[in-house]
C-alpha cells in the first residue's frame, strides 16, 4: 500500500467540503405556519385529518395495531409494535412539513398546511 | 501466476477479510441512535480511494456489503438495498472528489464527503423506494451531528491505518 505524503492536515478544499455539508442545515421549506391537515399514508389507505381534531387513528399495520393520536394540534404515535419504536420516539409534531415515519410498518404521517411562497429559504 | 499477481491477490484477500471484521464490529458496537452505524467498515474503502486504488476500493466495498449482509441475514432485505445504494453512492462521491481535487483534499475531507454522501444517498433511496413523502431536510438535520462525529473519528483511524499497518502490505 502506498504511503501518502500529502493529506496530513486540513486543506482549503476540506474547509469547502465542510461548508457544503453545513449549508443544508440552514435551508428550510418556507411554508407558512397555518398547518391544518394531518396526512396519514399506509400501504392500504391514505387519509387526511384536521389538525385541530381530537382523535385516535388505529392502523392495522404489518407489526400489529398502531395508534396515532391527534390532540391539541399535536400528532404523535401513541402505540406501536415495530421492533425499534423509532416512530414513537420521534415524539410530537405540530408544524407543517414535520413528519413521523415508521419504515417497518410503512406508515407515513405528515402535517400539511397552506401554500408556500418560497421553495426554500435560509435562516 | 506471477509473484506480483499472487501478492496482489493476497492483499485483496486480507482487505476483504478486514472489511468483514469491521462490518461485524459495527453491528455489535452499542449505538446511541438505534439504526445508525458508526461506519467502521468504511475505513478501508476510504484508505483505498485516498491511495487511488479505485477498483480495489469498489471491490472491497461490494464484498463488505454483500457478504456482511449475508452473514447478518439481511441479504435482499430493504436494509441491504439501502446499504448498497449508500455505499456505492459514497464511493462515487469520493472517487470524483479524488479525481478532481487530487492532492488538494486530505483524508478528513474525503471521509466527510463519504459519510455525508452515504447518508444523502440512503435518504434519497428511502424517498424513492420506500416512503415517497419523506422530508429529506428533516432527517439530514437529525443525522448531521452523529454523521459528522463518526466521519472525523473514522477519518482519523483511516489515516492511522494508512500510515502504519496497511503501509506494510
Amino acid at each position: 500500500m502506498k504511503k501518502t505524503v500529502n493529506g496530513q492536515g486540513l486543506t482549503p478544499f476540506d474547509l469547502l467540503i465542510l461548508v457544503i455539508v453545513l449549508v443544508p442545515l440552514f435551508l428550510s421549506n418556507g411554508i407558512k405556519s397555518n398547518a391544518s391537515k394531518v396526512l396519514i399514508k399506509t400501504p392500504k389507505w391514505t387519509k387526511e385529518y384536521a389538525l385541530k381534531s381530537d382523535t385516535a387513528v388505529v392502523i392495522n399495520s404489518y407489526y400489529g395495531k398502531m395508534i396515532v393520536r391527534i390532540k391539541d394540534k399535536n400528532v404523535w404515535v401513541e402505540e406501536t409494535h415495530c421492533p425499534l419504536k423509532i416512530c414513537q420516539k420521534t415524539g410530537r409534531i405540530s408544524k407543517p412539513g414535520q413528519n413521523i415515519v415508521c419504515v417497518p410498518n410503512r406508515v407515513f404521517i405528515k402535517i400539511e398546511g397552506g401554500e408556500s411562497d418560497y421553495d426554500a429559504y435560509s435562516r | 501466476m506471477t509473484h506480483t499477481a499472487v501478492e496482489k491477490r493476497i492483499k485483496i484477500a486480507i482487505l476483504c477479510a478486514l472489511s468483514i471484521t469491521f462490518f461485524l464490529l459495527d453491528t455489535v458496537l452499542p449505538k446511541p441512535i438505534p439504526f445508525l452505524k458508526y461506519g467502521v467498515a468504511n475505513m478501508l474503502p476510504l484508505v483505498l480511494i485516498f491511495n487511488r486504488e479505485y477498483k480495489t476500493a469498489a471491490g472491497v466495498m461490494l464484498f463488505k456489503i454483500v457478504i456482511g449482509n449475508l452473514i447478518t441475514a439481511k441479504l435482499l432485505s430493504p436494509i441491504f438495498l439501502l446499504s448498497l445504494i449508500g455505499g456505492m453512492g459514497a464511493l462515487t462521491v469520493m472517487f470524483f472528489a479524488e479525481i478532481l481535487l487530487r492532492r488538494g483534499i486530505s483524508i478528513y475531507g474525503l471521509g466527510l464527503l463519504g459519510a455525508f454522501g452515504h447518508i444523502f444517498f440512503q435518504l434519497l433511496a428511502v424517498k424513492w423506494l420506500i416512503i415517497q413523502g419523506i422530508n429529506i431536510y428533516f432527517f439530514y438535520k437529525l443525522f448531521f451531528i452523529p454523521t459528522f462525529i463518526s466521519a472525523i473519528i473514522i477519518s482519523y483511524l483511516a489515516r492511522w491505518l494508512n500510515e502504519t499497518e496497511l503501509a506494510k502490505l
